[in-house]
């Protein structure tokens, strides 16, 4: 399965995150100084989560509250019941790597 | 005397105001949308939106709307009322969001308005909800003047800048006195009275004549910081076309009165003097602006930094939205005095202010009475003197301090508008019962779709 440059380390500050325009879209986030990734789209109310609030590894939709864990995708609250997808994720030469389906590289990734 | 629908006046020479206008809900409904929807209304100051996601909650009438900054940094107005149950989709003051989510149901909206998303969408409406045509009403013409944001719903007015015409000429001193611009000081200040808004529009486009009698215990009060400095007897009053108007007095170093420190007061004279330089001397050194009014509903105060919006609540009642406007050339120990000194006065606990809402009330008030409404109230001072020749650089008609002619130019204008029905008033008044059967949903869709499109044509 394909490795793909999600962003430089440094751009992504504490708190943000980064959306690899994969189909369907990935979210990086940076969380206490690690990086994960989860799949971008809610599972409850159909929203970019990289639009959502980041604290202590948990993402907060935007829209509804629904929380979910970054480190294993695991639905935390309502609305949400759904789990979100996790990818691999590794840090090589200063950028941000995350693992997806081939599949998923519907369209030339930069 | 009855009031002939549209016009202030109760009499031609138009010097007697029909006092119905204070306290008439008909009228009040009717000036929701011949005035405040055919208006240039302001709604911030750019410096309240420092990055994209920002937003502020005000009115534009009685509409509640919300201001954001865009991506692109342009501003985006649109209605905070949900498309389904009309609940606001934002209870905040101000912030930063990244959409607004009704608390209601949970439909979601973008902050330019655009509807998102919307709970159990497929159980609840399969493919049936068109999106596209159930966001946020958006405001059609957004555009700024100097750091203030204005928006109308009004497609025809001419653009924002001609339409304050001259009254730009005075405003500049407050918002451009020497070239740097200005930032509004952080908080907002909101509060209801009681008092018809127009009273208050009024009073600060042409009433200097007040401040003897209802600011009396506040000026004995400040009278030992004033070092003797007291306003010429002789000053202006500025009528505009347009229903704009202000007021203030010759020259004279009025800061060296307020209890200033110092550093303060160096720095305000020599403000002036660069202001002098900026703007020529005629509008800087040459007078002291004290009030005025941009119609319909923000006034300013030049020598207390402040502005701010008068909202209709309903024909008895107001509430105030009022910011201090600070030069950005000002260092911070300035700001600190010029703040202070805007919130002793003109806050919601300032002693100007609560000397102002007591008149507002009671004038309001008496409009209720039987035999009280049916007397006009006089608004004739300065009918038949000359024009002031003291001031031949001001732009527009100058007379006297203590004369009317603001007010009857803020009333012409009142009245100009209150002639001409809002085309949305014929769509309120047929209720979809009396045009559609109730049971075909898609007929009474296309309605409702009208009805929006009447409002903001």
């Amino acid at each position: 399965m394909p490795w793909i440059r999600a962003c430089a380390g440094g751009e992504l500050e504490e708190g943000d995150a980064v959306v690899v325009p994969s189909q369907p879209p990935v979210a990086v986030f940076h969380s206490d100084g690690e990086f994960y990734a989860t799949a971008d789209t809610c599972t409850h109310g159909k929203f970019s989560l990289a639009d959502g609030f980041v604290e202590e590894a948990v993402v907060e939709c935007a829209l509804h509250s629904a929380k979910f864990c970054l480190r294993t995708g695991k639905a935390l609250t309502l609305p949400a019941t759904e789990p979100l997808r996790t990818f691999p994720v590794r840090v090589e030469d200063g950028a941000v790597y995350v693992e997806i389906d081939d599949a998923m590289m519907k369209e030339p990734v930069s | 005397m009855s009031l002939q629908r549209g016009r202030a006046f109760a009499d031609d020479a138009e010097t007697l105001i029909d006092r119905s206008i204070f306290s008439d809900p008909v009228l009040h409904r009717q000036e929701l949308g011949r005035v405040f929807a055919r208006s240039w209304l302001f709604l911030a100051h750019e410096s309240q939106f420092a990055k994209a996601g920002d937003f502020f909650t005000t009115y534009m009438g009685a509409d509640p709307v919300i201001v954001s900054r865009q991506r692109d940094g342009s501003y985006k107005v649109v209605l905070n009322s949900c498309r389904h149950r009309g609940m606001r989709v934002c209870r905040y003051d101000s912030g930063n969001a990244k959409a607004f989510t009704c608390p209601y149901h949970g439909w979601s909206y973008g902050t330019d308005g655009a509807l998102l998303s919307v709970p159990e969408e497929e159980a609840a409406y399969g493919d049936g909800l068109d999106h596209a045509a159930w966001g946020l009403a958006a405001v059609p013409r957004v555009e700024t003047y100097k750091g203030l944001v204005f928006g109308t719903w009004d497609t025809e007015i001419p653009p924002l800048a001609e339409y304050l015409g001259d009254f730009t000429y005075y405003l500049d001193v407050l918002l451009d006195p020497d070239g740097e611009g200005t930032t509004a000081a952080a908080g907002v200040h909101r509060w209801r009275m009681r008092g018809n808004w127009k009273l208050g529009a009024e009073q600060f486009a042409g009433d200097m004549y007040h401040a003897y009698s209802t600011h009396l215990s506040s000026m004995i009060a400040e009278a030992p910081n004033s070092k003797g400095i007291r306003p010429p007897a002789e000053g202006f009053q500025v009528g505009l076309p347009g229903g704009h108007g202000l007021g203030g007095y010759p020259g004279y170093p009025y800061w060296h009165a307020q209890g200033f420190s110092a550093e303060v007061e160096d720095w305000i004279g020599n403000m002036l003097e660069r202001a002098a330089e900026h703007l020529g001397p005629a509008r800087t050194t040459g007078a002291v602006f004290i009030h005025g009014t941009a119609f319909p509903n923000l006034s300013l105060l030049w020598n207390r930094w402040t502005l701010r919006v008068w909202h209709p609540k309903g024909p008895d009642a107001m509430e105030v939205h009022s910011w201090s406007i600070l030069p950005k050339s000002a260092p911070p120990a300035v700001r600190r005095a010029l703040l202070l000194d805007y919130q002793r006065h003109f806050s919601a606990s300032g002693t100007w202010e609560q000397d102002d809402a007591e008149q507002w009330n009671y004038s309001t008030n008496g409009s209720d009475g039987f035999v009280t409404s049916s007397l006009p109230l006089h608004y004739g001072m300065g009918i038949g003197r000359g024009p002031n020749k003291d001031f031949p650089e001001f732009p527009g008609t100058v007379d006297t301090v203590y004369s009317e002619i603001n007010q009857r130019h803020f009333y012409r204008r009142w009245s100009e508008l209150m002639a001409v029905p809002h085309p949305a008033e014929k769509a309120a008044s047929e209720t979809p019962a009396s045009r559609a059967p109730a049971s075909e949903t898609p007929a009474s869709e296309a309605l409702l779709t009208e009805s929006a499109k009447a409002v903001i044509a």
